[in-house]
């Protein structure tokens, strides 16, 4: 078989032959491996989002939980725009940085972080006075705020689904 | 006060003491000794004073300190905290879009600042997530906690007050799982062990 290869190709085509299979192999083998990191690197995002969607869940049966506890004595108004304070930073986690560019990906999990951040921001309004004087809290604000979250609740409940599906 | 006038008043005694001057010399040593003394307790009182928070107090160090000012803490409004020199910090992360300039406090200037004597340091933040740095870290890189980015003042929704930042584009090697565990955001005490 060599010998007949010698006969019919010259030194020159068989070197030639020889680079451009080594070439090509060699370009198989790069692109697999970046093919790999890309990979990796898209997964890693992914538990990134499912991680700041478990805590953004987290963070807003926290406020639940201390709206609900406010009745009872056993929290203050400066525990509610605390806990605001962190729900709304893990919010903005979902629109800016490796996070951000994920979910830019991700319509159907970007439309329900944009729900969440309507209401989020509705909820901004109706704290503002609170700031000032936390004697505004009332039943009616209270319970508007307890809607608020039970709504929210739902959402992130969806969006810590969805991405757990997509994840998987 | 009280202690430097009775010092000046055992030194003006002493030098019209009848005594004989041997005794005469060993007074004026007594003396120097006592107000030896005298500087060496001001100055070290001085050194482990920490002036007490006037504001909301946004930062609690606990744990081996050697400086508080309540009780065993060393507690920090913002003011206390913008007196550290400020260092600036010109980075990317993986939280904000581009490059972001940071800037506060180098944490091993508020390690000295407490005079903390420990190995590890227990980060921990408003929602009570925490994690354990070794004191090396702020040797040997430049970590600040951030109060600004890009110049204005972090709040709490921006995950301020205090914002754990290590120079990720100067050493690319921080840029790893471990790393981004400890750069804690939303800082309010730090144990040092």
């Amino acid at each position: 078989m060599l010998a007949i290869i010698k006969v019919y190709f010259s030194r020159r085509a068989r070197v030639a032959t020889f680079s451009a299979i080594l070439f090509f192999l060699s370009a198989l083998t790069a692109g697999g491996v970046i093919f790999n990191r890309q990979h990796a690197l898209e997964n890693r995002l992914l538990e990134n989002l499912l991680w700041a969607g478990y805590q953004y869940d987290r963070e807003v049966r926290e406020l639940r939980l201390i709206l609900l506890e406010i009745s009872s004595g056993n929290s203050s108004v400066d525990d509610i725009l605390l806990r605001y304070e962190i729900l709304f930073s893990r919010k903005t986690l979902f629109f800016q940085g490796d996070i951000g560019q994920v979910v830019h990906k991700l319509d159907h999990i970007g439309e329900l972080i944009r729900q969440t951040e309507a209401i989020i921001l509705e909820m901004d309004d109706l704290l503002v006075p609170l700031w000032e004087n936390s004697a505004v809290l009332n039943n009616y604000l209270l319970t508007t705020l307890l809607d608020k979250t039970s709504l929210l609740q739902k959402l992130t409940g969806t969006i810590l689904v969805e991405t757990n599906t997509h994840v998987s | 006060m009280r202690r430097r006038t009775m010092i000046h008043r055992q030194c003006h005694s002493a030098k019209v003491s009848p005594r004989p001057n041997v005794h005469h010399r060993s007074m004026g040593q007594k003396c120097r000794a006592y107000i030896l003394v005298a500087l060496l307790v001001l100055l070290s009182s001085h050194a482990i004073a920490l002036d007490l928070p006037e504001g909301p107090v946004i930062l609690v160090v606990s744990g081996k300190v050697g400086h508080t000012n309540v009780g065993n803490e060393a507690h920090f409004d913002k003011a206390m905290l913008e007196a550290l020199t400020q260092h600036e910090t010109l980075t990317h992360t993986p939280w904000y879009d581009g490059e972001v300039r940071f800037s506060g406090p180098l944490g091993r200037d508020i390690l000295e600042a407490v005079g903390a004597e420990g190995e590890s340091l227990r980060v921990v933040a408003l929602n009570d997530y925490a994690s354990t740095l070794p004191i090396s870290d702020f040797e040997n890189f430049d970590v600040i906690l951030a109060m600004q980015a890009n110049g204005k003042t972090l709040r709490v929704r921006d995950h301020g007050p205090l914002f754990v930042i290590y120079p990720f584009d100067q050493y690319p090697e921080l840029l790893n799982e471990e790393i981004l565990s400890r750069s804690v955001w939303q800082v309010k005490r730090i144990d040092i062990n």
